[in-house]
């Protein structure tokens, strides 16, 4: 490389900003995937059933699972994080917003606009684990099946069992999508903040 | 310094972006290619087939037939259920009865006739007693055809005791329509559909004075008639509309069985008849019995009825209204050249329309041949006037010669006819308890042997009445699988009383020439079934659940008296119930009426999983409801007697499903 430090430098300052972008449509692009998906299966659901969580809304067998889940007395899946699923969206345009302007600034304040959607996935994760942890744990203990079915936490990722269900628990495409934006974030304060030295 | 860091950053982005990939990519019960053993018999096989005694031909007929669980038959047949007036789906090749559909009897599984009100049931009509009919003689099953194809929507089936015709939605496996004919107390030629369902055709059986009227037997000839009807089907609608329709009065001959043309017949029906020697029995006065008086000429005739013709007769208005039918008098089917005959050995069964379209083929029952008859022979005759002269009621006879293609000598008792897709036809020859295959000169399927000659009888267990080919009398029959339809089973099963159950035995077809063999005997002991019809399974577009929650199945749209929440709505002396039924509770458990008060329960099901459905009964009371997934019924009834009556789920719907019950209380009045 016989370029100068100075060009190098111009030449990280373009690569970050196109990875920044990048990690914006990323994130963008998220909302239309499920970012968690879990499918139980018992021996009179051939099929299974499956519940899939978007940011802002939860498809699959709904009606279903929440029939099952009367009878071991777990609230139906609607009352799970209300407040979150309705300010998904803003908040996300928030961090989309946050990362698009981060393309123009570069001082060292770019790194308070980039950090938000280095934690996204996590705090989607954590958010998830606590919802899961507080349905599974106050259980009505006047449900029909409160004998035997006895307070639990739905696995976040990986097997669990409940009664004769067999549950599967996944993180999924739309998760995937914020975790490859987080990546690049992260790829971006290293390219902004920690240059390589000279090596002459 | 910074290069390590750069380069650790890379790793993990490099890490972080597998496990993305990884994640994306959850795990699947993956498929694995489950390759039963093809060669080779098992030794617990072979020691079970010596064992048990199987012959090599028994061993073909288990694994032909034998359906591992889980998977579906290739085939329906609807068979229709005989006595018992219903309908029987019977998967093929394992000749397992998946179900039977109620039609024209009360079926308490089905809560069909026990309170529900989305039955046709409801409106059936009353007898010569007063009462309502409360059964039927379900004879002959037809699927909606296009284009002369089975298209799977919706299933016909005449009652014979009662000249009715029933309208099956196969959506569902529900009878929607009763249709009565206003003019006849019985029928046999139906129900049978033209090549796109345009009409169903039923054609009556004993003559009577038309419109359900008083004639004594003396006045038979002036005043007695045959009838057939043109029941026009509104697809869209899935009703026979009654105002669309019209009939064809015909002499007091005893019509039979009929078929519709399809290809160059398309336009043309066809209905045997015997008795055109118009006997009235009386052997309590020294008459002839029927049996004798009927069977005294050698030729009875053939009717062939331009339809196409009828049809443009009516819209120009050259018609009777009889009874709110319009009627084509004999008059005018003469004069319209609507209505012929052509002679056919005496007292004949069956009339069978080739795929091609070309020939009718029709069985000699006292006569050992069948005749065949080109259409386009009818057609050049009708134009020539090639007529050996007319009936008592002028109605021209067709020159049998000019008709007739040829006649093959099969056996004794030759009664229906089917087809297949290498060339043959079949069959069923009711005195010789045998299926003979022979060939049809026909272009659109060749067999190897010469046109029209008998190639093989098979015997079947006992006494064959009608027969069904794998869609064998469409214009594509796929051959493969043969259903005969036995009267009598004799000595084939356990005995079980004297009344001894039909015989229905499967038939391997596929191969030609002598190699049609027996597979299956599958004993029908709840009705006796006539005439069924085999349909390739994929055709049927059957619902899991019903489309939305609050399903009228009998309008096939949302209803209006559905619900989601319970509510009790009291109005003087009638209260109405809106009831959601979900696993495992009713909403409301407690239903508070006073002695006389009306009551109307609208029970929706909320469920939407496949086989969710949960039943109802009130206990003392005559009350059986099914509701599927979706369903809504409702049930009327007056609160006449006082006291305590549980209501509960009659299906075993969940593990709580004792528990889901409720109270009707009636309490005295004051």
């Amino acid at each position: 490389m016989g370029d100068s430090p100075k060009e190098r430098k111009t030449l990280r300052e373009k690569i970050a900003k196109t990875m920044l972008v990048a990690a914006a449509l990323a994130l963008f692009s998220s909302v239309f995937f499920p970012y968690w998906h879990l499918t139980v299966r018992a021996p009179q659901y051939p099929k299974g059933l499956r519940v899939q969580i978007y940011l802002n809304r939860v498809t699959g067998d709904i009606q279903e699972i929440d029939t099952l889940n009367h009878y071991i007395g777990m609230r139906p899946l609607g009352e799970a994080a209300k407040i979150e699923r309705r300010f998904a969206i803003p908040g996300l345009a928030v961090l989309l917003a946050a990362l698009l302007i981060a393309v123009f600034i570069r001082g060292k304040w770019s790194a308070l606009f980039i950090v938000p959607a280095v934690l996204f996935p996590a705090i989607f994760a954590g958010d998830l684990y606590f919802w899961l942890r507080d349905f599974g744990l106050h259980l009505n203990p006047k449900a029909p099946l409160s004998s035997s079915v006895k307070p639990f936490i739905p696995p976040l990722l990986g097997h669990g069992k409940i009664a004769q269900f067999q549950a599967v628990a996944d993180f999924s495409w739309g998760h995937g999508l914020s975790m490859l934006a987080m990546i690049l974030c992260v790829a971006v304060i290293a390219l902004r903040f920690f240059p390589p030295k000279n090596k002459i | 310094m910074k290069s390590v860091l750069f380069k650790i950053a890379g790793c993990l982005a490099g890490v972080t972006l597998l496990f993305t990939f990884a994640m994306v990519y959850t795990p699947c019960a993956s498929a694995k290619n489950e390759k039963a053993a093809a060669s080779g018999i098992p030794a617990d096989a072979s020691f079970i087939i010596k064992d048990r005694g199987l012959s090599p031909d028994d061993v073909t007929a288990a694994v032909s037939t034998y359906m591992p669980s889980g998977k579906y038959d290739e085939y329906v047949m609807f068979a229709s259920g005989g006595q018992s007036g219903q309908v029987f789906a019977i998967g093929i090749p394992s000749m397992r009865i998946l179900r039977t559909i109620a039609v024209f009897t009360p079926e308490p599984w089905q809560g069909y006739g026990f309170g529900v009100e989305e039955t046709p049931l409801t409106n059936a009509p009353i007898g010569g007693d007063g009462q309502k009919v409360m059964w039927g003689d379900s004879h002959h099953p037809a699927l909606s055809e296009t284009n002369g194809e089975y298209d799977g929507q919706y299933l016909f089936i005449g009652d014979k005791s009662h000249g009715r015709i029933a309208v099956i939605d196969l959506r569902d496996y529900e009878t929607k329509q009763l249709a009565d004919n206003p003019l006849m107390n019985n029928d046999h030629g139906a129900a049978f559909v033209t090549p796109n369902t345009e009409y169903i055709i039923e054609g009556s059986q004993y003559s009577e004075p038309l419109g359900k009227v008083y004639a004594p037997i003396s006045e038979y000839k002036e005043k007695y008639r045959g009838l057939a009807t043109f029941w026009k089907f509104d697809r869209a609608l899935g009703r026979i509309d009654a105002d669309n329709s019209f009939a064809v009065e015909l002499p007091p001959y005893w019509q039979d069985l009929a078929d519709a043309g399809k290809g160059p017949s398309d336009g043309w029906a066809f209905i045997n008849s015997f008795n055109t020697e118009m006997a009235t029995g009386g052997i309590e006065k020294g008459n002839p019995p029927f049996e004798a008086g009927t069977t005294e000429r050698d030729m009875d005739y053939l009717h062939v009825i331009n339809w196409k013709k009828a049809e443009e007769a009516v819209k120009a208005g050259k018609f009777e209204t009889l009874n709110g039918v319009k009627l084509i008098t004999l008059k005018t089917a003469v004069a319209e050249g609507i209505l012929y005959f052509i002679p056919e050995p005496k007292s004949p069964h069956g009339a069978d329309v080739t795929p091609s379209g070309k020939y009718i083929v029709v069985a000699g029952k006292l006569d050992p041949h069948v005749t065949v008859y080109g259409i386009e022979n009818i057609k050049k005759a009708i134009e020539a006037k090639d007529f050996e002269g007319t009936d008592p009621y002028g109605v021209p006879i067709i020159r049998f010669d000019a008709a007739k293609v040829t006649q093959v000598e099969l056996g004794l008792g030759p009664l229906h006819t089917q087809f297949d897709n290498q060339g043959y036809a079949y069959t069923s020859l009711f005195l010789d308890s045998a299926i003979a295959r022979w060939t049809v000169g026909d272009d659109k399927f060749t067999a190897p042997e010469k046109p029209w000659t008998l190639v093989a009888k098979t015997p079947v267990q006992f006494n064959v009445g009608h027969i069904a080919a794998a869609e064998g009398d469409t214009v594509s029959p796929d051959g493969k699988y043969f259903v005969s339809l036995n009267k009598w089973s004799v000595d084939r099963f356990s005995f079980i009383g004297p009344l001894l159950p039909q015989n229905l035995q499967l038939m391997d077809i596929s191969k030609p020439g002598d190699s049609m063999k027996v597979l299956y005997d599958l004993p029908i002991g709840s009705g006796e079934p006539h005439y069924a019809q085999i349909i390739k399974a994929d055709k049927l577009k059957t619902w899991e659940v019903y489309p939305e929650v609050g399903w009228d199945t009998l309008k096939q749209q949302k209803s209006d008296r559905m619900t989601l929440e319970g509510k009790v709505v009291r109005n003087g002396n009638n209260v109405e119930v809106y009831m959601p039924l979900i696993r495992s509770h009713f909403d409301p458990e407690h239903i508070e009426v006073e002695e006389g008060q009306h009551v109307t329960l609208y029970l929706t099901n909320l469920e939407r999983t496949v086989d969710a459905t949960h039943g109802f009964s009130i206990c003392g009371f005559n009350i059986s409801a099914s509701i599927e997934p979706g369903e809504t019924v409702t049930i009327e009834f007056d609160a006449n007697k006082p006291g305590v009556y549980p209501y509960y789920c009659l299906e075993f719907c969940s593990a709580l499903h004792l528990e889901m019950i409720g109270y009707l209380t009636v309490k005295p009045k004051a």
